[in-house]
């Protein structure tokens, strides 16, 4: 009896599977047929924006209704225009409604909308768009959704303050990521000073150290003193972040407490240290850098010998072991 | 029949066929299940970053530097195009680690030639590989560009050196005739900028490069071969890489990422000693023996797979060659279970242990010799009498019908996902070729994979050729 089911259910499952795929073949056989046409319709479109970013009151593609369409063509223009002419496009794009899906697809209940959503609104960047992406951040559900409008927020530079952007991203409640590190070298220019304040309060290392390295990207010097009190940190990665910053800062009073630290006992710190020599170039540092030539860590050694690669004239071939 | 009237031969192949008929459900029944996962991790999926020009954007300043490890040997004529196509592609910070395995052609003094190669004193990080290293070289004309030249050992010990040489945090392993896209990399180290340190590895999918337009070792027009044996080979292609991998993935139990493509952490691939060299299936062993390693030490850890991430590799284009490649498939498998059998059914794995292993047993292991064995015993059975003719129409539904069925389903998603095949046209060729593939080819397949579990009894370790048509231009 079983058999028949088997055969049935073989049938149907292989008839669905045909079907679906037939329907497949014929939509892109129809889509290739429509080529031509679409392109010359999606070449309209973009000759009507360009027009009307022009000047022009008449939209030539009037009759071009199609939504995707039309914002496929104004985002292929956005990369292109700068300045007033972009900001012209953009009024344009939102009186012609073309942000009002991804304004509603920040609702949907799919994460994956609701991603592709940001990143439309990233490009557009109106007001409404910029409050959209803030809601998003801070109250979506999906911490992919939230990191999303963090990263667009970002690249705007609007990102919420450190304290709300680290509260709304749960960073230092979870693992830190490359990408909270990216973001906090975006907050440091702007919001030194409270990121500053932020390391005064109690927080979990990794967050700590995270703060310290963005802090090298607030092309601010006045940070160097913190850094340097960072640097006798008890925590290794927190002593490593201060010279990773250190080096990002370029100012030559950090040599003074940076050479010490290439006897650091910890060898990510010895490591982090040499690093940061190679790229403040620093030839006071090459005795120090020697001697780590016989560091007993591997990574330090090797680092070291780059390091004098740079820093040491080639000819010094005392100097290459490892 | 009643089983009294059957006696004691006519009762055993008939318990037989049965066996054959539940494991072939079952293998089915995984099948499907792995293709309605994969639709819904599709469908609901985030889509990775989809323009270049943003992921450049995004992770330019934060990306992990990455060393390229290419194994060749006997490469002269493609790998001046392969190298070269390695160094273009888009990354902030890569190195290409080409390691020469004792080829006996002019691969070596070609790269010399076209790279103006000189000694330089590099110091191996970690001596993973069995062989000797006979020279280091870097290239003058490009900065990124190093050369391991050393003796023969095959691709494992090969990429072993090199991953011993390299000093990125990361390391992506691939064939030195793949083609990787030239997004492959930043695709493929995009979720690591997710990651907080748990992600060890990440794959991406495997395509035929069979019938495309390559130029200077980069793909320049995709296409569609018109001979038949690598058209069967791109339905299955697409079967293993976007359901099993992508529900595997999914579900935390993905064991395999293609020897031709992958990213890894470097430490990781250290700690645990690199490739085995005594195993033909080296890429599967490894990613088992990443699970093993992580689960033993209790570390949460993640292996991903991005479909997105392609490579283009040159499929068999004869019968000999495509033998001698599954059947070294099966080889592998085999020798990987057997060296992690601890694993199988093992609580202690986690769902690695207890569904991941197991699987890979019905899949690999008992599934493809009990089919074959079906096409043999459920005909004879019926032609004795023995069997119903209406279950034995059942078995060739359940093993020919329904087969068809997932390759045209899978061929379905990709259509609607991914949408890589060039054109309508090719697709309803590659359509054709997963009807036809499940009459033929299918059993073919299980026929090399037999031979596959002869040669691993017989302790046959020998690597048999695949021969290579090699890319045009």
């Amino acid at each position: 009896m079983l058999s028949r089911e088997f055969i049935e259910i073989s049938v149907l499952f292989a008839v669905a599977m045909a079907i679906a795929l037939g329907a497949l073949i014929l939509r892109r056989w129809r889509d290739e047929l429509r080529a031509d046409a679409r392109a010359a319709k999606a070449r309209l479109v973009t000759k009507a924006y360009l027009q009307r970013v022009g000047g022009a009151h008449e939209d030539i593609a009037s009759k071009i209704v199609d939504p995707a369409m039309r914002l496929t063509a104004v985002s292929h223009l956005l990369a292109l225009l700068r300045g007033a002419e972009r900001a012209k496009l953009i009024a344009l794009a939102e009186a012609d409604g073309l942000l009002r899906r991804p304004l509603a697809n920040i609702g949907s209940w799919l994460v994956a909308r609701r991603v592709a959503a940001v990143r439309v609104l990233h490009q557009f960047a109106t007001p409404t768009c910029l409050s959209t992406l803030r809601r998003a951040m801070a109250t979506d559900q999906s911490l992919t959704v939230r990191v999303d409008a963090a990263l667009a927020l970002a690249d705007l530079g609007r990102l919420p303050p450190p304290r709300a952007t680290t509260a709304m991203l749960n960073i230092g409640q979870r693992g830190t990521t490359r990408l909270d590190i990216a973001l906090f070298r975006a907050l440091a220019i702007d919001h030194g000073p409270e990121l500053r304040a932020m390391l005064a309060e109690r927080i979990p290392h990794a967050l700590r150290a995270v703060i310290i390295e963005a802090l090298g990207w607030s092309n601010d010097i006045s940070v160097v003193p913190l850094l340097e009190r960072a640097a006798g940190f008890d925590h290794a990665e927190i002593r490593a972040a201060a010279l990773r910053a250190a080096a990002r800062i370029g100012h030559p009073a950090v040599a003074k407490w940076i050479i010490p630290m290439l006897e650091d006992p910890a060898a990510i710190v010895r490591i982090q240290a040499v690093n940061s020599c190679a790229v403040l170039g620093l030839r006071s540092a090459v005795p120090d850098l020697r001697a780590r030539l016989e560091d007993p860590v591997l990574w330090v050694r090797l680092r070291a010998q780059e390091a004098l690669e740079q820093l040491a004239p080639p000819q010094d071939a005392s100097a290459r072991t490892g | 029949m009643t089983a009294s009237e059957l006696g004691f031969v006519g009762q055993a192949v008939l318990c037989v066929a049965w066996f054959c008929f539940a494991i072939v459900l079952l293998r089915n029944a995984v099948n499907v299940v792995q293709l309605a996962v994969a639709a819904w991790v599709f469908l609901t999926r985030v889509r990775p970053t989809p323009r270049l020009i943003d992921l450049w954007d995004r992770y330019s300043d934060i990306a992990l530097p990455v060393s390229v490890i290419a194994p060749a040997f006997n490469e002269e004529l493609s790998i001046v195009d392969s190298v070269r196509a390695l160094l273009a592609l888009e990354y902030p910070e890569h190195e290409v680690i080409v390691v020469n395995d004792g080829s006996e052609d002019r691969t070596l003094a070609t790269l010399h030639e076209h790279f103006a190669l000189e000694p330089v004193e590099r110091t191996q990080i970690a001596h993973l590989q069995k062989t000797r290293i006979l020279g280091v070289y870097r290239s003058r004309t490009h900065a990124n560009l190093l050369v391991i030249d050393k003796e023969n050992g095959r691709k494992a010990d090969a990429a072993n050196a090199g991953i011993g040489f390299a000093r990125t945090p990361l390391v992506c392993v691939i064939d030195a005739d793949s083609i990787i896209e030239t997004d492959g990399l930043l695709r493929a180290s995009e979720p690591f900028m997710f990651d907080d340190g748990s992600l060890v590895a990440v794959g991406g999918a495997i395509r035929i490069v069979n019938g495309c337009e390559i130029k200077g070792g980069s793909l320049r027009k995709i296409g569609v071969s018109r001979a038949w044996l690598p058209r069967f080979q791109v339905v299955e292609y697409l079967r293993a890489f976007l359901t099993a991998r992508v529900a595997n993935a999914h579900m935390n139990t993905l064991m395999l990422i293609s020897g031709a493509f992958g990213v890894f952490r470097r430490s990781v691939l250290v700690e645990i000693g690199g490739y085995r060299h005594d195993t033909v299936g080296e890429d599967l062993e490894l990613i088992v023996r990443i699970h093993r390693f992580m689960r033993e030490n209790k570390r949460h850890y993640t292996i991903d797979f991005v479909p997105e991430i392609v490579c283009w590799t040159e499929a068999p284009t004869t019968w000999g060659g495509l033998r001698n490649q599954r059947a070294r498939w099966q080889q592998g498998a085999l020798e990987t279970l057997i060296e992690h059998r601890r694993m199988i059914g093992n609580p202690r794995y986690g769902r690695i242990g207890v569904f991941a292993m197991p699987k890979i047993i019905l899949e690999d292991v008992v599934g493809p010799p009990v089919e074959l064995l079906g096409y043999l015993v459920i005909p004879a059975a019926w032609f004795f009498g023995v069997l119903d003719p209406l279950s034995a129409a059942a078995y060739f539904c359940i093993t020919i019908l329904f087969g068809t069925a997932l390759s045209i389903g899978t061929l379905a998603l990709e259509e609607a996902q991914l949408r890589r095949t060039p054109t309508a046209g090719d697709l309803m060729r590659i359509a054709v070729a997963a009807i036809v593939e499940n009459v033929g080819y299918r059993q073919a397949n299980l026929l090399f994979r037999w031979i596959g579990i002869k040669r691993h009894f017989r302790r046959q370790t020998a690597w048999s050729p695949v021969p290579r048509v090699g890319f045009g231009n």
